[in-house]
């Protein structure tokens, strides 16, 4: 019965919200809604994080009467980000029992790196949840979105991939890999490990014969490459195609040692990753 | 000698291959020395121990051949049949000068040459005429011969002599005006004669209209055997040819970047290392040159600024095959560049240190 008068108490805010609120009309006939015994909403309704840094999710509240203390709970609804893209510090929080309390609470969102390196983004809904038989007033739902933040290649090498697209009317592919050296990085060689090709337009056995003299060569293309050199260290941003079908990787490489492993950026269709 | 194969249909391929395969010696007075096309970019002169030699130890012209601030003069041969495709050996003759006025063009150098007229020499053959023939003889190819003498004074083997030979199955595609680098093979044997050996071709893959057009690999020099080729020089071309026969004062404008590349397995012998050029922020094709015997590279007449290294196994191997006669380079290196910018300053040698390249390449 309450929870019918409050959904109707609801409908007829609504309508005089969409009239227009004191437009002169006749008061309706219903019951007044009872009042909340708990509002709560968080601060923001969205905010970002980039993979491996946190942020806090804040949360306002207000209670009417409460004889014990509350239990609230931040869950996440819809699809997108999954619970391993990132961790809460706590599913819930606690409202103070007493009369009139208003407050706020925080909890902290670490966004998990993965070995997606492409600019791609990952969004997760959060809703509040107080307990059941509470009436309650409750704020929007809260949209975390988390970017994919650049791979350690080496120490002190950076590397970040926009997301993968098709090229229009062929079938490539294309990203943009930003590379990045800070001053003290050891030096690191890119080591392309494909994909490499003989040439496939020749339509004759004379034709291949012939490309069967030549080595084969990186079946990439290099549409532009730039470069950014300071005392803060050298940025490089290359913007590449290749054959959809295909996985441009690059190695990053040390004869130095200045690499602990040898990670390579693989890119193919579902984005760039970062792998050993 | 050689030949250029750009865009060549594949019988042609067939016909270039085989002629890429013949040697270069010729028969010689006393002082005539053989003039073989040794590594790009220049030809060595006989007195040095490497197949690569730097610009100080390459083969140049003498003196009293071509002399510094001269012109170098080209004769039509009289006795050659052009027809059908051209009309007399004067259309050949404003072809040729055409093609020389490509070189002359290269402000930093000095590469003046001009064709005076038809003469009815003999044909071929050291003979004091710098000489544009008809090739009958393997009328698939084109060629530059060059003659050269030791220098009494130095030791050194030096030009005296160079005639190009146009193939008679060649003309038809020279002489068409409609073919957008028919005059890319004139050029490619003028480079010969000026004293280039045949470049590298760019890294990675040309023909897929598809792509977007890349601000990095633009095109393939003129004396590569690639396949994207225009009328135009490279900035690689004109860097090479400067450096035979510089401007006056260009050489104390230009730099010098030089390094070492290596495998698992030893030194990387006649790999290509491509220089790009950081021009505003973005590269852009610079020159490129190939290792010695024993992995050392040096590129010079750089401009000064900062430059980007690209490493290479051999692609083209058709287009050097005498290098490959005297030593065994890998082939299955992967390409690798490095993110370090090097910086090159006038009248200096920037040493790059030392490069690694791994094995790997195929194709699946």
């Amino acid at each position: 019965m309450r929870r019918a008068t409050g959904v109707l108490g609801a409908l007829v805010a609504l309508l005089g919200a969409a009239c227009g609120g004191d437009g002169g009309g006749t008061a309706p006939s219903v019951t007044a809604p009872a009042p909340p015994e708990l509002t709560v909403s968080f601060v923001r309704d969205a905010l970002t994080v980039e993979e491996g840094k946190t942020a806090d999710i804040e949360v306002r509240y207000r209670s009417g009467s409460l004889a014990s203390p509350l239990s609230v709970t931040v869950f996440p609804v819809g699809q997108g980000a999954s619970r391993e893209d990132y961790e809460l510090s706590a599913t819930s929080f606690e409202i103070p029992a007493g009369q009139g309390v208003a407050g706020t609470a925080a909890l902290a969102l670490t966004a998990l790196p993965d070995n997606q390196i492409s600019e791609g983004q990952e969004m997760v809904l959060f809703r509040l949840a107080p307990p059941a038989g509470i009436r309650a007033q409750l704020g929007a739902n809260l949209i975390v979105t988390i970017a994919d933040g650049a791979g350690v290649a080496c120490p002190g090498i950076r590397v970040q991939a926009s997301p993968v697209a098709p090229l229009d009317g062929a079938p490539w592919l294309t990203t943009s890999l930003a590379i990045s050296r800070e001053p003290g990085a050891g030096r690191v060689q890119f080591d392309w490990e494909g994909p490499y090709l003989h040439d496939a337009n020749c339509a004759d056995d004379d034709c291949r014969e012939w490309w069967e003299t030549r080595s084969p060569v990186l079946e990439l293309n290099v549409v532009e490459w730039r470069i950014e050199s300071s005392p803060r260290g050298t940025h490089h941003s290359m913007d590449i195609e290749w054959h959809e079908a295909k996985t441009a990787q690059l190695r990053f490489r040390s004869p130095a040692g200045a690499c602990a492993s040898d990670q390579a950026v693989s890119c193919a269709y579902t984005g760039c990753i970062l792998t050993e | 000698m050689t030949s250029t194969p750009a865009a060549a249909a594949p019988d042609q391929r067939r016909q270039i291959r085989r002629a890429a395969l013949a040697t270069a010696g010729f028969a010689g007075a006393l002082l005539v020395g053989s003039s073989p096309g040794w590594g790009y970019r220049h030809y060595r002169s006989l007195d040095e121990d490497s197949l690569i030699p730097h610009s100080d130890t390459a083969r140049r012209w003498a003196e009293d051949a071509w002399r510094p601030g001269g012109t170098l003069v080209f004769h039509v041969h009289g006795g050659s049949d052009w027809s059908p495709h051209f009309g007399s050996a004067e259309d050949v003759g404003a072809l040729v000068e055409t093609a020389a006025g490509v070189w002359g063009r290269v402000a930093t150098a000095d590469l003046k040459m001009r064709v005076d007229g038809v003469v009815r020499a003999p044909g071929r053959g050291r003979d004091g005429l710098n000489l544009v023939v008809v090739g009958t003889e393997e009328p698939e190819r084109n060629s530059a011969t060059r003659w050269s003498v030791r220098n009494r004074a130095n030791g050194r083997w030096e030009h005296v002599e160079c005639d190009v030979t146009l193939g008679q199955e060649r003309l038809e595609r020279i002489a068409d005006a409609d073919v957008p680098n028919g005059l890319s093979t004139v050029i490619h044997e003028i480079g010969h004669c000026i004293g280039l050996a045949h470049a590298a071709v760019t890294p990675t893959v040309r023909w897929d209209r598809d792509w977007t057009d890349s601000s990095v690999w633009q095109k393939d020099p003129v004396m590569s055997y690639g396949r994207d080729i225009d009328n135009e020089l490279t900035e690689d071309e004109v860097v090479g040819a400067s450096l035979l026969r510089p401007a006056p004062g260009w050489l104390r404008t230009t730099g010098s970047l030089s390094g070492r590349v290596r495998h698992d397995g030893g030194p990387a012998a006649f790999v290509s290392v491509h220089l790009l050029r950081n021009s505003g922020g973005r590269a852009r094709p610079g020159v490129q040159v190939f290792t010695d015997e024993t992995g050392v590279f040096l590129a010079e007449g750089l401009a000064p600024g900062e430059y980007l290294l690209w490493i290479h196994p051999m692609l083209a191997q058709n287009a050097h095959d005498r290098l490959l006669e005297q030593a065994d380079p890998l082939f299955d290196l992967n390409d690798s560049h490095e993110m370090q910018v090097f910086v090159v300053h006038a009248g200096q040698e920037t040493r790059a240190g030392e490069f690694l390249l791994w094995r790997g390449r195929f194709v699946p």
